[in-house]
């Protein structure tokens, strides 16, 4: 798994480059559940919501149904930029599309202890907590810890030492 | 030399057996420990490193799943505070090294240890693998090696101090050992160095002194053994050395004993013929002359008879010190058994010295002898011959002495006699009438005459004395003078004397038969006769023989034999008596008899003897005598009878003087038994008391019977 997934990290961008770039963006955001501590609770699913249009991004999370994390079994639904309908969420992943929308989104979900990520540009100096990026073919991540303490969410260490900005 | 260990002492043995024994029991442990405390470092640098490993592993996981090599690679320089961590590396899958980590510093040999556990003893690198894991996902592994070899060096000062220790327990080891020696080696030496100064002096009265002896380990009881072992060698070796000194003791004894007389404790005859063999055999070399001394004590049979044996072993005892004392110590007296000594006198001058010898030994053994109740005197008869003058040889040389001695004996001992030739000639005479007096008998040369006695009073023969005759071809008619001492000596007497008891009884008997007359004989009974145990017994046997009865047959003893042993005598002639022989006194007045014995002899008759009748009546001592034995006989109540009366005057005068009965040749000369048959056939009378003047022809004229009578006697 790893030698395709580093061969897919050196292809080169073409079309199937946005399929593989998606699904690797999926996989971190897989990935950041695993190194984030929800405020306990006894709901045996991780509720995934998926906001915005759909894009590939979306699509690859979407293919995230059913895998394990925390002991968790992850749920993935779209949902509406709306406070009510995000109510249930565990984790938030913001398309692309709402790239005008981000602080109203973030804004919606105050206080709820519910991760969002996105790849919108400045998405963690926006209130996102986790904003994904593209920098020389890697994807990288910028964290807003005040965001996520905001929410009640810990992020890791490890998570904070390898993000490639932490915003207070 | 070699060096062998076997050759080393028990000692050096059991000290190097020890050392190397502590020495491979420290070097075990040494090694066991070292390994313990290896293995446990090992284990100890295990657990450090895979808890470190579990931190970078955890560390690492974000790294490894968010794909960012450079931050795992960071995680891992951290590693870089554990100098032994050589090197790291996270793999994903089996694919190429995600991450790595590489230790900085030059890895070095430090130590030899390092180098023994690098290469020999085991592989320094330990590999530590950890999974990396993402909620309980492994996305990763993570793998740490590391040089334990620096840490092990750790253990150096724990070596040093081993190697301490092990130098202390040898140290220990050595002075226990040492106390081993003390308590182990040092009896055995004891042991052994007694075994070698034993083997060396012989001395078995040594021991092993070990005080621990008493401990009663092995060693105690070996010493104990050992000691026990000296003891029974000890004692039979005293016994062995007693009995060799008893044995020794015992032959020295043996041979005084085969050479020494036990009472006197001079030489006895078998020494005494060694030494004069040797004293002739020197003289002859030497050409001197050596006297020889035979010495016999006179009357030594009375005092042992009388006196018994005990004393007359005190008498040789006493003489046998008088004759030492009366001599040279270079003389030699031996005791050649019974009263018979020997004196040999070496370089003797000639007879003046000898008789100078002999002289002071008569005297010295004659002196009286003061015994506890009685005082002796035992003299001596001495025959003394000379080498080379008598004698050639020692055998002659004492044959000659004792031919001497006897001389000296028949000349009324107490005196010395030097041998002469003619001795030898007269000792060879006895010799040839001895060995013809041995076959007189049956050659029936002897023959018996009878000698009439007759009775003062009725003139008729009452008796008749049985007188021995020998007569010769070769020597003619022999006196009993001269052959009877002959014959007691051989022992002969007793043949002839019961050849004559016989005749004497058988002819009495015929008498009787042929005539009618009971003629008393009397027989001469010599002393040996008399004395012999079955004496009795024959004469009884004898007279139950010839059918006569006892009081026919009168047996004559000599006064001198009666007196030699009185006690024996008396109860012989009681028994005799007894029986109803009757018993004359011959030759009474010769000896000298006790008065006090003769009153309790129980004699019937005394005879005396012509000595005293021969020259009466003129001789007023005779006379005297004569009287006083009369007396004496009619005192006793015992009949008397005078021998050799051979004149009238002779016969008056006895009879006047009250002597009942007499014999000689003024009545007869003792004649045949045929001629006192027809005396008894006659009227058997003598006429003797005639006119003394024709006394003579009128007794012949009487007797005319008797007129061809055997020859004088």
């Amino acid at each position: 798994m790893w030698v395709l997934f580093s061969a897919l990290l050196s292809l080169p961008s073409t079309v199937s480059a946005q399929a593989t770039e998606a699904a690797v963006k999926a996989g971190f955001v897989y990935n950041f559940t695993r190194f984030v501590e929800w405020p306990p609770t006894s709901a045996p699913l991780m509720q995934f919501c998926l906001v915005g249009s759909n894009d590939p991004l979306l699509a690859a999370v979407a293919a995230l149904e059913g895998k394990q994390s925390h002991g968790r079994e992850i749920r993935v639904r779209r949902a509406p930029g709306k406070a009510d309908a995000l109510r249930n969420c565990d984790v938030i992943v913001v398309g692309a599309s709402e790239a005008g929308n981000v602080r109203a989104l973030v804004a919606e979900v105050h206080a709820q202890p519910a991760l969002t990520v996105s790849e919108i540009d400045n998405f963690a100096d926006a209130g996102g907590m986790i904003g994904l990026t593209l920098i020389d073919s890697r994807v990288q991540f910028e964290i807003n810890v005040g965001a996520a303490q905001r929410a009640n969410l810990e992020l890791g260490a490890q998570l904070l030492k390898l993000a490639r900005s932490v915003k207070k | 030399m070699t060096f062998r260990f076997r050759n080393l002492p028990l000692g050096k043995k059991l000290n190097a057996a020890l050392l190397l024994c502590s020495g491979i029991a420290v070097a075990l442990l040494f090694v066991f420990m070292l390994a313990n405390n290896v293995h446990r470092l090992r284990r100890e640098i295990i657990t450090e490193i895979t808890t470190l490993a579990e931190v970078v592993a955890t560390n690492c996981a974000a790294a490894v799943v968010f794909n960012d090599p450079r931050s795992a690679a960071e995680t891992l320089a951290g590693l870089r505070a554990k100098p032994q961590i050589v090197q790291a590396a996270i793999r994903v899958g089996n694919g190429p090294i995600f991450a790595r980590y590489s230790s900085p510093e030059e890895r070095k040999v430090s130590t030899v240890l390092g180098y023994l556990e690098r290469h020999l003893i085991w592989d320094p690198m330990l590999t530590v693998s950890r999974p990396i894991t993402v909620d309980k996902q492994i996305v990763g592994t993570l793998e740490i090696v590391t040089d334990i070899s620096t840490q092990v060096s750790v253990l150096e000062g724990e070596i040093a101090a081993l190697l301490a220790a092990t130098l202390a327990v040898l140290l220990v080891t050595a002075l226990a050992a040492n106390r081993f020696r003390r308590l182990i080696i040092t009896p055995i030496d004891k042991v052994a160095r007694t075994a070698q100064a034993i083997a060396q002096d012989q001395d078995f009265s040594r021991r092993v002194e070990w005080t621990d002896a008493q401990a009663g380990d092995e060693i105690g009881q070996l010493i104990d053994a050992f000691n026990k072992m000296l003891w029974q060698i000890e004692d039979r070796e005293t016994r062995l050395g007693q009995e060799l000194h008893q044995r020794k003791q015992t032959e020295v004894k043996l041979d005084h004993l085969a050479h020494y007389d036990t009472l006197t404790h001079l030489p006895n005859r078998f020494l005494f013929q060694e030494t004069l063999a040797l004293t002739l055999q020197r003289a002859g070399n030497l050409g001197e002359r050596v006297g020889l001394l035979f010495i016999d004590l006179d009357h030594f049979k009375v005092v042992n008879d009388s006196l018994g044996h005990a004393t007359g072993d005190v008498l040789l005892v006493l003489v046998a010190e008088r004759l030492k004392s009366a001599l040279r110590g270079s003389d030699v007296v031996s005791r050649l058994g019974g009263d018979e000594f020997t004196v040999i006198i070496d370089n003797v001058a000639g007879h003046a010295h000898l008789r100078h010898i002999a002289d002071k030994l008569t005297v010295a053994i004659s002196q009286p002898i003061e015994l506890k109740d009685v005082t002796l005197s035992a003299p001596a008869s001495i025959g003394i011959a000379l080498y080379p003058d008598d004698a050639s040889d020692a055998e002659t040389l004492l044959r000659n002495a004792d031919t001497a001695m006897y001389f000296a004996k028949s000349h009324g001992r107490g005196n010395y006699q030097f041998f002469s030739a003619e001795m030898n000639e007269r000792a060879n005479k006895r010799l040839m009438l001895e060995s013809h007096l041995r076959e007189a008998v049956g050659k029936g040369e002897l023959s018996v005459v009878y000698q009439p006695q007759i009775d003062f009073a009725s003139g008729r023969m009452i008796g008749c004395e049985a007188l021995l005759r020998w007569s010769n071809p070769e020597l003619g008619s022999v006196s009993p003078t001269d052959f009877i001492p002959i014959a007691e000596e051989s022992g002969l007497i007793h043949v002839i004397g019961d050849f004559v008891l016989k005749t004497a009884c058988q002819q009495a008997k015929s008498w009787l038969d042929e005539t009618g007359v009971a003629l008393r004989t009397a027989v001469n009974i010599s002393i040996r006769q008399f004395n012999d145990q079955h004496f009795i017994g024959n004469v009884q046997r004898t007279l139950a023989a010839a059918s006569i009865p006892a009081s026919l047959l009168e047996l004559e003893i000599t006064e001198s034999c009666i007196m030699d042993n009185i006690e024996d005598t008396l109860k012989q002639v009681r028994r005799l008596r007894g029986i109803g022989i009757r018993l004359s006194i011959d030759d009474f007045g010769t000896g000298y008899s006790s008065m006090a014995y003769l009153k309790q002899l129980p004699a019937t008759l005394v005879k005396i003897d012509q000595s005293f009748v021969r020259n009466l009546p003129a001789s007023l001592a005779d006379i005297e005598i004569v009287r006083a034995v009369l007396h004496l006989a009619q005192g006793l109540h015992m009949e008397t009878l005078a021998e050799g009366v051979e004149t009238a005057a002779q016969a008056r005068f006895l009879a006047d003087e009250g002597c009942t009965t007499a014999q000689g040749y003024y009545f007869s000369r003792p004649v045949s038994a045929e001629a006192i048959t027809d005396l008894l056939r006659s009227q058997n009378l003598f006429t003797w008391n005639v006119d003394k003047h024709a006394a003579a022809d009128t007794l012949n004229l009487t007797g005319a019977a008797l007129g061809g009578f055997a020859r004088p006697g």
